[in-house]
């Protein structure tokens, strides 16, 4: 039986999702979720995750969400096949990936998650983009990334000189960012823009990428 | 040779470093790092342990790491085959652990972490506290504690039938919750939640943790 993602292709998080899967060249079917009818806070989908969010992945009698634990379960179930992203066979190389997966999700995301609410979701629910808080939030990534800048100095990739799932974790948000203003932060960098231009050109996220258009380009 | 853990016992990254270390008997020495004084965010810590100034950061016999859930994974990882199993056993449960140690980090953190600001540090700093934040971010817990009641009534621990590190990562937050936050009631309103706090924060571990950072035995 194979697998089944629900989310939306918008969706960063869910795109985050996809994208592991196709790295792995794993099989899996796509449920659309109809999230402008509210569809993810209703009871059929509460029951798949409770917090209402997408994406979720369906694996027999496996449910998950949390897009974050969807990709250390797809990295780890297929681990033998498609692209090494989690180095399991070298304890300190894996905690170093854990290390870059940890930063992307506690430190990278939180200021860069805003900025990208503002530009593309905000006007979808009529409201115009809030300066301050793009502003706040692009300080805050700033600094995040001088630090990535000087990591990215050193190894080609976050955890070290191989692309890992520390490295996928922040496509798709920083694929949005990449269509505002804002993308100066990435494109001032030169190590951090020449990694972005490096894996936002794999084969597994370009399919991905392809759906995540906000009403069309 | 022992782990160095950088940070101070009361933190409660550092807190979640130590309680892994004492569940798979894993000696180390704390490294005190000065946060008051801004130790953490100095040249010296940033180029040699942390370059975000945050604690905790370790050093594993020259291998060091920081992002106290990365460490807890190598941690569980490197010392798998020791009891307890915190990371599950089959590749389902692997998953489950995953899934709430991401629930913890995404879903209830930031949550806690916002009231700790008005409650704690803004105090510390001279600052006033938010009173109107804390009552609203206490609204926002409240719903997702009631996600916690309801996935405890099916299972013993948030990953299944046993302690693991989704359990172990909530324990620095929820003690600050019921202890200085002054809200005791989010747990104790809640009859599967509360026996599971109880139950987790009962673990000789936490209790030799606890001792470490001086707090009075409750």
């Amino acid at each position: 039986m194979a697998l089944k993602l629900y989310g939306t292709s918008v969706s960063a998080s869910t795109s985050r999702a996809m994208t592991c899967l196709y790295e792995k060249g794993v099989e899996f079917e796509f449920v659309s979720v109809n999230l402008f009818a509210g569809e993810h806070k209703q009871p059929p989908f509460l029951a798949k995750n409770p917090f209402g969010q997408i994406p979720v992945l369906e694996d027999g009698d496996l449910t998950l969400f949390e897009s974050r634990a969807i990709t250390a379960y797809v990295a780890e179930k297929f681990k033998e096949t498609g692209y090494d992203l989690m180095r399991h066979n070298n304890v300190e190389e894996a905690a170093l990936v854990k290390v870059w997966v940890e930063v992307e999700g506690q430190r990278y995301n939180p200021a860069i998650a805003p900025i990208v609410y503002q530009f593309f979701v905000a006007p979808l629910q009529g409201k115009s983009p809030v300066q301050t808080i793009i502003d706040e939030n692009s300080e805050k990534l700033a600094k995040v990334l001088d630090i990535y800048e000087a990591k990215l100095s050193t190894s080609k990739y976050l955890a070290g000189d191989f692309y890992s799932l520390a490295d996928l974790h922040h496509l798709p948000y920083t694929f949005y960012l990449m269509e505002t203003p804002v993308a100066s932060v990435i494109n001032e960098r030169p190590h951090v823009k020449a990694w972005w231009e490096d894996i936002s050109s794999r084969p597994a996220f370009q399919k991905v990428a392809a759906g995540m258009t906000f009403g069309g380009k | 040779m022992v782990v160095k853990v950088y940070g101070t016992a009361r933190a409660v990254c550092p807190q979640r470093v130590m309680a892994c270390l004492l569940e798979k008997g894993v000696e180390f020495e704390l490294v005190h790092v000065d946060l008051d004084s801004g130790e953490q965010k100095r040249p010296e810590f940033l180029a040699k342990l942390q370059p975000f100034g945050q604690v905790p950061a370790i050093e594993d016999d020259g291998f060091k790491l920081f992002e106290s859930r990365a460490i807890i994974r190598y941690i569980a990882a490197k010392h798998e085959d020791r009891e307890p199993k915190l990371l599950g056993e089959t590749l389902q449960e692997r998953a489950l652990v995953e899934q709430w140690l991401e629930v913890e980090a995404h879903n209830f953190n930031d949550l806690v972490y916002t009231i700790a600001l008005q409650v704690v540090i803004l105090p510390r700093i001279g600052q006033p506290g938010d009173g109107g934040l804390v009552r609203a971010y206490e609204q926002k817990l409240e719903k997702v504690l009631d996600v916690y009641e309801q996935r405890l009534s099916k299972s013993k621990f948030l990953a299944g039938h046993s302690f693991t590190l989704a359990d172990l990562s909530h324990l620095p937050a929820i003690r600050f919750l019921v202890n200085e936050a002054g809200l005791s009631h989010l747990v104790r309103d809640r009859k599967k939640l509360n026996a599971w706090w109880k139950e987790i924060s009962s673990r000789p571990s936490w209790k030799k943790l606890m001792k470490l950072a001086d707090y009075p035995l409750n």
